[in-house]
């Protein structure tokens, strides 16, 4: 045991635990695998294009046109995982935000679990046990999440047709309501902590309304795809300057 | 695997399918979907692996501290706030928002202050009960519209 200063129950340098290199191999190891599922693929494709009038050429203009529309998208998620770097470290963002999972299931997930540990996400209590445990949440809750979907859907997919014949809203709006539920939850528990958390759920909540009324109101769709990343850079905004206004935690 | 850009995929095949011109649903279809697929997760990694792999870790340690202090402290509700009106979007009901809102409101402002202990069970309590209310206080008038164009449907068969 080291002195109490450094134990990880004490300390608050979650980014030290963060970035430790069995994390980056790890999270190497899922890019690998992603990786080398494309390459199969496309191998597959190429073999079997001649077979049903797909050329060289069309394959070719396939692959760019994906890879161009993928382009927006992926610079939106790149901005939502930045923001996140500093809570949970770069292997972790890359793996759990960007290739599986999502911004809203994992940070409700680690907000919940580190709670359970008595912690706040990034307060003061947050530190490396705390920030070990949200993590091992993010984790287990994501691999029970392909389970899930691996085990589930053909037993849904039945199922799914006499619930629908019985009553359409416990497909369509209920499961919506328990969505809006958990994340006002999550949200409004913040509310608790300062008036500048506050701002910072306000104008990020107003800044997705807004991005989303312009989306379809101009007919810009990439404005949907930027929404959460530009809503998250605006409430982090806002709640700076609310904290120096005082009514934060006070950051010096 | 790539779950989380998969909603983002379907728009790469579709404009795929277009540009070489293959009907979707043919095996032409497929395979230019299959090969947008690849192409969206090719720039979908590079960019991860630059930007915030490579990027964000520069970022990090030349970001002054000040900065990531907030951001530690604030990312949390601003992630909140945007992705619960997200839901609320999706939702594009009244009803079931209003009644999550307020019991949110009720059970993180009210029931939590009382009983502190309750903290970390608090999100279940909420989706539970918007759950049953959402339930309960369905509407009658256009649920009963609803089941007499259901149960139509199986006698027409």
């Amino acid at each position: 045991m080291t002195s109490p200063a450094a134990s990880p129950e004490t300390s608050t340098d979650v980014l030290a635990v963060a970035n430790m290199p069995l994390l980056w191999v790890s999270a190497l190891g899922v890019f690998l695998v992603i990786i080398v599922q494309t390459a199969i693929y496309m191998k597959a494709a190429r073999r079997a294009g001649p077979g049903v009038g797909m050329d060289r050429h069309d394959l070719r203009v396939s692959f760019r046109s994906g890879a161009v529309a993928a382009l927006g998208p992926s610079v939106a998620v790149v901005i939502v995982a930045l923001s996140l770097l500093a809570l949970f470290g770069t292997p972790g963002v890359l793996v759990r935000i960007g290739l599986i999972g999502s911004v809203a299931y994992e940070t409700g997930a680690a907000s919940i679990a580190a709670g359970a540990a008595g912690a706040e996400l990034g307060g003061p209590g947050y530190t490396q046990t705390a920030f070990a445990v949200a993590f091992f949440a993010m984790s287990a809750g994501g691999a029970m999440w392909m389970l899930a979907t691996l085990l589930l859907t053909p037993v849904l997919q039945r199922s799914e047709k006499r619930i629908a014949r019985l009553n359409p809203l416990v497909l369509t709006v209920v499961p919506g309501a328990a969505l809006v539920a958990a994340f006002l939850s999550l949200g409004i528990a913040e509310v608790r902590i300062s008036a500048a958390h506050t701002t910072a759920l306000v104008v990020g909540g107003a800044s997705m309304g807004l991005a989303a009324y312009a989306a379809s109101r101009l007919s810009l769709p990439w404005i949907r795809e930027w929404g959460l990343g530009l809503s998250i850079l605006s409430g982090l905004a806002a709640a700076y300057v609310a904290d120096q206004a005082g009514l934060g935690l006070g950051i010096s | 695997m790539i779950g989380n850009i998969s909603n983002k995929l379907l728009p790469s095949a579709v404009v795929a399918q277009q540009n070489v011109g293959a009907q979707p649903g043919t095996d032409r279809g497929s395979l230019a979907a299959s090969m947008a697929i690849c192409g969206a997760a090719v720039v979908h990694i590079v960019s991860l692996v630059i930007f915030v792999g490579l990027m964000g870790t520069w970022l990090l340690s030349i970001t002054p501290e000040t900065v990531l202090e907030v951001v530690r402290t604030y990312v949390v509700p601003a992630v909140f706030g945007a992705v619960a009106v997200q839901a609320i979007i999706t939702v594009r009901r009244l009803r079931p928002v209003v009644i999550a809102f307020a019991v949110a409101v009720l059970v993180q402002l009210g029931l939590v202050p009382l009983m502190p202990g309750l903290a970390f069970v608090a999100t279940g309590i909420c989706v539970l009960t918007t759950i049953l209310l959402t339930w309960f206080l369905r509407p009658r008038v256009a649920e009963g519209r609803a089941e007499t164009a259901a149960s139509g449907q199986p006698q027409g068969k």
